[in-house]
């Protein structure tokens, strides 16, 4: 994901306690906690305010954070923007986030787009929209087309991992069931959506990769992100959307602009490109990009195409995307004595998430319908779960207890698939009889049992110090243990968690750096003395990707709270080091 | 919103799915209005405990249209109920049922000779032309429409159901030669006499003062509930010659005796056309058998019976409707047409084909009403899981697949058990059930019960129904053959021992033996017995699934191969060792 796009929410979570205290101090919230920040952070009436008290800068820096599409690209240092960021940072608006020690990104929550699209320009409105149906303002619905497909993949891939071609994509026979799981969209075709949601799926890292076969499953992070509820799943599906790197049309500008549309009008296509390229949006009105990122809207459940050049947001988009969410209904899933279970539309997602992993799905509607049966009792037995504990688990996510019927069959099924169980034993194979009872005689207690005259069970916790004792005893055998359902070993074979997790990005108040140490006031005292001095000094400094401390001869040029500019005599050029890169100055005799 | 007694109500009771169900909360206050609502443009499809699950299908609006209701009340219905937005799918496709429904009519021909199948809607009339299955009736045109020759009457309305274009069929019946009768106050027992409120609402949605687009389609009452007495009561309204079509000898007595009993005439107005007899009455009771009973490619049955001058035909039990007789009745549709059945559900799912042939939906009522009403007996579900023996299992496990059924359904655990049971409901008349003769024959030596096959002679049957009915009997067995009408009042207990569990219709029809009314009041205990962990096992998993839909409590308990209880998790066997 990247980095320098997020929601209010991901980066006040992020925060230190320390910093959230400090932004709330300078947001003037009444709490601390990351959602009440978030929403002081957003709330359209302080952005107003703050606009107002903002210098030239500031609002430029502003504008070019919109035109630039939620980001900025490049800020040099001691310019105009630059200055314009550091004053917004101060007002609480900008944070940092770094990644690895020295890179570091000023970023913005995308949800302040809309209010500075208002404030910073005045929306000719008549011009961009005409009347259309009003729509009246009611919460999104949890259980709509977007999630509900995520979870449908997701699901699936729990009961059946995707697999890979060699070109990293899924099979066209798995790709079709997908398909058919889909909410059904008007105009738009089921493989296009699989495919447009496996891609998102990947980005918010809801798969692991296998290897051998090569094959997606859902990852431990799948249960976190239900658990997140609506507002976290649109959080993050945001931060997907609106990247600037994953789409070349400004889709955030758009879809903020959409949003603050009057509910009584439709927004002419045309005419509002028109009016953001004449703002300064590039590439807006390039048509090939355009049909790409309203397609893309329509899969995602975004954009309603209400005639052929007009639309709007959703009613979805238009509450969710604000997190006005209906209210969830926990334990409200009901367990019929015919053994099905009717999930409701306002289930939490975490409950629907743990009813999927308890039963067999039926089907997938307004109401998704699951049952309790013998495939559900052979996953829980595959969980490791029994009869107590899978009917324990379902009457905390259900309305009613478990009807008799259904937990005497319950019971029954368990008691069934639980009479016989495959294990998995570890046993030294000998090539004759001869040789097995040879050694077994050499095992002694450690022949746990004789499967057959070549075959001797032993402990599979103490392979290693019996391998080593046989050795010893001139019984040498190679330490690999066999499994003859894998075969030969595949001398390509890699570690399985091969795909790096999500990388953490930590974000920071600006000029909040943790690496500023108690040195750092003396050095900057020394700097500053040496370069009203023009006098050099040896400075020795961590350089980043180099292991070892770089030592030089430098005359500081300017000195800065974060940083140091020098002339480094030997090259012959000018640096930038942070104070937390230096390790030491000394001071060299007299300038030069 | 607020529910009847004026309290806020926190959610609707009803979602609509993009599938065409519709759920229903059932302990939501808005319940009883909401069931109300679409049980006339729905079919209710399951009734469990908790939410109860309809289905709106082409054939359920076409009944609903064809009772008056509009598209516009359809959805009015389920907007108001619906906790969220009808999907427009849904919405769309009642809208397209109305287009369709009415568009076609069939009348008389304007020249008089044979029919016209005509109407306003030029693009509909192209279209019908066009389909491959109703060319073949299509008999010249007479603008707008095309002339329909009388004999292809009921196969052109087949076909059009088939291709979602019903017709609206109002060319008129025979009137059947006359037949004044009524229903008597007192029935031949001497007690007081007359149709429940719910008969007769179901008798004048049937006939329809005798109206041109009435007169024909399907009443739906549960088990129990006295669908021969409508029947009836639609031959008093009718006052014509009628035909009664059932589905056995048995059931076609029965149908006689209620015939002499409640109504005015007399023995010999009433005629049994079976294998046995074959006497053509002003009434005439025969079987679906003997109507599609074929002798050299000629249905000679059923044309002896054609050459009366029938002015009302019952089909009774008509969800059981054998195929070849759509092709009979395709060729009555100028008679009045009156299905009775407990289920419009069909194994085969010819239910479009009732409503072609038979007539709409005329008349429902959901048996949960008539429970409450008192009108047919609480019934609960009991299945006992037996052990197999040890000497049995073992062949068990060595037999072959269509083998072990069969060593499963006559585990001998299964006679204790029933010891057992039959020792609990001592002061009961209990009907033992089941499918293998040997079977049935040990229990009946066993026990020292009476036995009804296929071979029994119909006199003895007709001997044993009655001792049973009499109370001289505490316990009956039967095999499959009294699967079907055979009206034991006071049988209160089942006990199913063997069956083939797979058919939705024989639960029900089981289940329906002890469903009507006790004189006592007492409540209907239906037991199954199942071999633990085999074949029958799966099987009844079938029917604890049937029956839960339908709505009944349903427990279970198990039991060792020596009868005595086991694990006892929910109590339900009445073993009599728990009760000391």
């Amino acid at each position: 994901m990247n980095p320098a796009l997020r929601s209010a929410i991901s980066i006040t979570q992020s925060l230190s306690d320390i910093e959230r205290a400090q932004l709330q101090e300078t947001l003037g919230a009444t709490a601390r906690d990351p959602v009440s920040l978030a929403h002081a952070l957003t709330s359209p009436e302080r952005v107003r305010q703050t606009l107002a008290r903002l210098s030239q800068d500031a609002l430029d820096a502003l504008k070019t954070w919109v035109l630039e599409r939620g980001v900025w690209r490049s800020a040099p240092r001691q310019s105009r923007l630059a200055a314009g960021i550091e004053e917004l940072g101060r007002r609480g608006w900008v944070f940092e986030t770094a990644y690895g020690p020295y890179r570091r990104t000023a970023i913005m929550p995308w949800e302040l787009m809309p209010s500075l699209l208002e404030n910073l320009w005045e929306i000719p409105w008549d011009h961009l929209s005409s009347p259309g149906q009003e729509r009246p303002e009611t919460p999104a619905p949890i259980w709509s087309p977007l999630i509900h497909d995520i979870f449908q993949i997701l699901s699936y891939t729990r009961r059946e991992p995707l697999l890979l071609t060699t070109q990293h994509e899924v099979y066209r026979r798995q790709l079709s069931k997908l398909e058919s799981l889909m909410w059904e969209r008007r105009g738009m075709s089921a493989g296009a959506t699989v495919r447009h949601v496996l891609s998102l799926m990947e980005r918010l890292d809801l798969f692991e990769m296998h290897q051998n076969p090569h094959r997606l499953q859902v990852s431990p992070g799948a249960r976190r992100f239900w658990q997140s509820g609506p507002r976290g799943v649109v959080r993050e599906f945001g931060e997907y959307l609106f990247d600037p790197s994953h789409h070349v049309w400004p889709i955030l500008p758009w879809v903020a602009l959409a949003s603050l549309l009057p509910r009584d009008r439709t927004l002419n296509i045309a005419a509002a490109t028109a009016w953001l390229s004449k703002i300064g949006l590039a590439s807006i009105q390039n048509p090939y990009w355009l049909d790409q990122a309203m397609a893309e809207l329509v899969i995602f459940d975004i954009w309603d195409a209400t005639g052929p050049s007009q639309g709007r947001l959703t009613q979805w988009a238009q509450s969710g995307l604000s997190g006005h969410f209906e209210e969830p209904d926990p334990q409200s899933a009901i367990v019929q004595p015919t053994g099905e279970i009717l999930v409701p539309p306002a289930v939490p997602l975490d409950e629907r998430w743990e009813i999927d992993r308890l039963a067999s799905r039926v089907k997938s509607d307004r109401v998704s319908i699951y049952r309790l049966d013998q495939a559900a009792v052979k996953a829980g037995v595959r969980q490791k779960l029994d009869a107590a504990q899978h009917m324990e688990a379902l009457t905390t996510l259900t309305r009613h207890p478990l009807p008799d019927n259904v937990r005497v069959n319950l019971s029954d099924w368990y008691r069934a698939l639980g009479r016989h169980r495959v294990l998995e034993a570890t046993l030294i194979h000998s090539q004759t009889p001869e040789d097995s009872r040879d050694l077994e005689t050499l095992l002694g207690a450690d022949a746990l049992e004789r499967l057959s005259p070549t075959d001797v069970i032993i402990p599979a916790g103490r392979v290693k110090e019996i391998l080593r004792r046989l050795d010893k005893a001139g019984a040498p055998m190679l330490p690999d243990i066999f499994r003859p359902s894998e075969g030969a070993d595949d001398p390509k074979k890699t570690n399985d968690a091969a795909r790096p997790l999500r990388p953490e990005w930590a974000i920071r108040l600006p000029g909040h750096d943790a690496a500023r140490s108690p040195d750092t006031d003396e050095f900057q005292a020394i700097m500053e003395q040496a370069m009203f001095g023009s006098r050099p000094v040896h400075l020795t400094y961590h350089v980043p990707g180099e292991s070892r401390p770089r030592s030089e001869v430098i005359i500081p040029i300017s000195v800065e709270p974060q940083w140091v500019q020098a002339y480094v005599l030997s090259q012959r050029r000018y640096v930038l080091v942070e104070w937390k890169q230096i390790l030491d100055i000394e001071e060299t005799e007299g300038p030069v | 919103m607020t529910g009847s007694g004026g309290q806020p109500i926190a959610r609707l009771p009803m979602i609509v799915q993009s599938d065409r169900t519709i759920l229903l909360e059932v302990e939501n206050p808005l319940y009883e209005d909401a069931r109300d609502a679409l049980a006339s443009f729905a079919e209710l499809l399951k009734s469990p405990e908790h939410m109860h699950t309809y289905q709106l299908s082409a054939l359920s609006l076409w009944n609903a249209l064809s009772a008056g209701l509009q598209a516009d009340d359809v959805l009015e219905a389920l907007n108001r109920y619906a906790a969220y937005p009808v999907p427009e799918t849904v919405a769309q496709f009642v809208r397209d049922q109305e287009v369709r429904f009415g568009r076609l009519k069939l009348v008389l021909a304007p020249d008089g000779d044979g029919l016209w199948l005509t109407s306003d809607d030029a693009l509909a009339l192209t279209q019908v032309s066009r389909t491959k299955a109703v060319i073949p009736y299509l008999d010249g045109p007479i603008h707008p429409g095309y002339r329909i020759r009388p004999e292809y009457r009921g196969l052109l309305k087949q076909a059009l159901a088939k291709a979602g274009w019903p017709v609206d069929d109002v060319a008129g019946y025979e009137p059947g030669a006359p037949l004044p009768l009524a229903l008597k106050d007192r029935d031949g027992s001497g007690q007081r006499f007359q149709m429940r409120e719910y008969q007769h609402d179901a008798v004048r949605a049937f006939w329809g003062e005798g109206r041109i687009d009435r007169g024909n389609g399907v009443v739906v009452l549960p088990c129990g509930a006295g669908k021969t007495v409508v029947g009836l009561g639609a031959m008093e309204a009718a006052q014509t010659h009628t035909l009664i079509l059932t589905t056995s000898t048995a059931a076609l007595h029965q149908w006689q005796r209620e015939i002499l009993d409640k109504t005015t005439l007399a023995p010999g107005d009433v005629g049994e056309y079976s294998a046995a007899t074959k006497d053509i009455r002003p009434v005439t009771v025969t079987t679906y058998q003997m109507l599609t009973h074929r002798t050299r490619e000629r249905f000679l049955h059923f044309e002896a019976l054609d050459q009366h001058p029938w002015g009302l035909i019952i089909y009774d039990e008509v969800h059981l409707l054998p195929a070849p007789m759509f092709r009979l009745t395709a060729s009555l549709q100028a008679r009045r047409r009156l299905g009775l059945t407990a289920t419009l559900i069909r194994e085969d799912g010819r239910a479009e084909d009732v409503f072609a042939l038979i007539g709409p939906k005329r008349f429902d009522m959901p048996w949960k009403v008539l429970e409450q009403q008192g009108w047919i007996a609480t019934a609960s579900c009991r299945e006992i899981r037996v052990k197999l023996p040890e000497a049995r299992r073992e062949a068990y496990a060595a037999a072959e697949d269509a083998e072990r059924v069969r060593l499963a359904a006559e585990n001998p655990a299964k006679i204790p058990v029933v010891e057992e049971l039959l020792a609990h409901h001592e002061d009961d008349f209990v009907l033992i059930i089941g499918q293998y003769l040997d079977q049935l024959e040990k229990m009946a030596e066993h026990f020292h019960a009476p036995l009804i096959t296929g071979k029994t002679p119909n006199r003895e049957r007709e001997r044993l129904y009655s001792a049973f009915r009499q109370g001289e009997l505490p316990v009956l067995l039967v095999s499959k053959v009294g699967n079907f009408a055979i009206d034991l009042p006071d049988a209160n207990v089942a006990i199913q021992i063997s069956g083939t569990f797979g058919s939705r219709q024989e639960e029900a029809q089981r289940l329906g033996r002890i469903l009507r009314p006790k004189s006592n009041g007492a409540q209907a205990t239906f037991y199954s017995l199942v071999s633990e962990d085999t074949k029958e096992q799966e099987y009844a998993q079938k029917r604890q699934l049937f029956l839960c839909e339908q709505g009944y409590r349903y427990e279970i308990a198990h039991a060792n191969a020596d009868g005595s209880p086991r694990e006892h998790i929910a109590p339900v066997i009445p073993f009599r060792e728990l009760e000391r």
